[in-house]
């Protein structure tokens, strides 16, 4: 069997000059450098004088730069500026670090071909992502903003994010697309972003909160919120609790009328018969 | 005496930035072709099949020592395997109790005798093993130094590219593999082509059995996957040979253009 594989395998094209010997070159190997300047040795401090970073490593003659090191902030002993001024302003807690995507650059991925979405695909903040439209870290949400509305021709554009300028959803519907806005807390949006995180971890995906604060159950509520688009149970939960509210209200009223009315009618019960128990006198139309 | 005005007067300059077209091109220009040709080749005779274009950024990118150098590095940080478990003053074993009394002995101040400065004390920045000595490089760079060690290879003839649809004779290849296991077949090979003392790198799509048993006794040969190639095996070798769709599986991993 070796004996024929020895004579098919090359008797056609034996004889002839091998291609492989046609060119021949150094390795390269070994003659590998960085670029000029890009790197530097660091230096060795305190390593005897012929270094010439000996004895005082660098540090000079005594004092507190030479023993330790002084502090960048440390003014010479002036009243520092931190201190020297009292604090001013607030830092607004309930608001959102929203990301801010303009339509020019939504508009600019379409035309070059970067932001390929499937038939009746959404734009959501994770599609977002892996497209490139949003580089970097996503903190509590996107928002859409309206640079480039005017030249925004991206046909049937389905989106969903955290907010839209009202000029954007304009923008977006007059191109036959749809805007939704959708609430995510933190950890909702991280699993939105990274659900395979999720999934490694425990095997499921957190379930979605719900908005809790008013002002955001008022603006998901509104018509581009997703509660509306999704007839979402929380609405039904808010107007019961709006009707229950004013009913509560009007019985509140009720009952103190009621709680009025007993009380004088109380007392005009008591005035009769107070006098009654206390005093023995018995008048003669009690009997 | 009269001077001849050798510049067009301002106004004119002007007049002409906003008529002519702001693209303007050098005399000479001209651009380069954006693809190279290869040839596809039968494997194990390597004769030529039919000839494709690859992309010019991909297998015809112009050296650079440095980028390499850079991938080289990286590469071989992340090989180094540290041992060094030295114990810390926080771990030396040793009693925390002050050595000296503070003042009055004439001698220099002492804490315990776990410090580094003390012999028997513990090791000033201890590690534990296994060290870990990698470093980061952006991903454009290495995928660059990818390109550039290919294209060294393409430019001076070293790389065979293996494909085809089908293959030329019975005994012939479309892929990286020779009929049988037995090691004659690799001899007969290196022998026709004269590479018996010689470098060689067979970047394969899926494992080759004969290519890998015919092969196993040769120190010289290195058969690795294409998921696992490294800038380093490709400089290492002479000659590199690369089954066509490994190749394309490098081009979409590394030859992505940003």
């Amino acid at each position: 069997m070796l004996s024929s594989l020895k004579t098919s395998l090359f008797t056609q094209y034996a004889g002839c000059v091998s291609i492989l010997q046609s060119t021949r070159s150094l390795s390269l190997m070994g003659n590998l450098k960085p670029s000029y300047k890009s790197t530097k040795i660091f230096k060795r401090l305190g390593r005897g004088p012929s270094s010439g970073h000996g004895k005082t490593s660098g540090r000079g003659q005594k004092g507190q730069k030479a023993r330790s090191s002084v502090k960048s902030w440390f003014e010479g002993g002036q009243t520092p500026i931190y201190k020297l001024f009292p604090k001013i302003g607030f830092k607004p807690f309930t608001s959102l670090e929203l990301t801010e995507l303009n339509l020019k650059r939504i508009q600019k991925f379409y035309s070059e071909g970067k932001l390929q979405l499937e038939e009746g695909e959404v734009l959501t903040m994770k599609k977002m992502k892996e497209v490139g439209l949003i580089s970097g870290n996503i903190h509590d949400g996107v928002k859409i903003l309206g640079d480039g509305k005017d030249f925004f021709k991206v046909p049937n554009l389905k989106v969903e994010a955290t907010r839209a300028s009202a000029d954007v959803i304009e923008a977006i519907e007059s191109n036959g697309g749809e805007f939704t806005a959708k609430y995510y807390n933190k950890l909702a949006l991280k699993a939105h972003l990274a659900p395979n995180w999720f999934l490694k971890k425990y095997g499921r995906l957190p379930l979605e909160a719900r908005p809790t604060r008013r002002k955001d159950i008022e603006y998901y509520s509104r018509e581009h919120g997703y509660l509306t688009k999704q007839n979402h149970e929380l609405l039904k939960l808010k107007e019961q609790y709006q009707s229950d509210f004013s009913k509560s209200f009007k019985k509140r009223v009720n009952k103190l009328e009621e709680q009025l009315q007993l009380a004088s009618s109380e007392n005009n019960n008591t005035m009769n018969t107070s006098h009654l128990n206390k005093s023995g006198i018995i008048s003669i139309n009690d009997l | 005496m009269f001077k001849p005005i050798l510049r067009a007067p301002v106004s004119q300059s002007i007049r002409s930035l906003s008529t002519e077209s702001t693209k303007k091109v050098l005399p000479n220009f001209t651009e380069l072709p954006k693809y190279v040709l290869s040839s596809v080749r039968s494997f194990p005779s390597l004769e030529p099949k039919s000839i494709i274009p690859v992309s010019r950024k991909f297998i015809n990118a112009p050296l650079r020592r440095d980028i390499l150098w850079k991938a080289v590095v990286h590469e071989a940080n992340a090989a180094r395997v540290g041992s060094s478990n030295a114990p810390g003053r926080s771990e030396n074993g040793l009693s925390r109790r002050k050595v000296l009394p503070q003042k009055g002995t004439g001698k220099a101040r002492a804490g315990d005798a776990n410090s580094p400065i003390r012999i028997g004390g513990g090791r000033a920045h201890a590690r534990h093993a296994p060290n870990d000595y990698t470093t980061e490089i952006p991903v454009k760079v290495y995928s660059s130094a990818i390109k550039v060690a290919l294209s060294d290879k393409y430019r001076n003839g070293r790389l065979f590219i293996v494909g085809g649809e089908t293959p030329l004779e019975e005994c012939e290849s479309n892929v990286t593999e020779f009929i049988s296991n037995d090691p004659l077949a690799a001899n007969q090979f290196l022998l026709k082509h004269q590479l018996t003392k010689t470098n060689l790198l067979f970047i394969v799509n899926e494992p080759r059995p004969n290519l890998q048993d015919a092969t196993e006794s040769n120190e010289r040969i290195d058969i690795i996957s294409k998921e696992f190639i490294e800038v380093r095996d490709i400089l290492r070798s002479q000659y590199t040979f690369i089954e066509m769709d490994a190749l394309k599986y490098l081009a979409d991993v590394y030859g992505k253009e940003n």
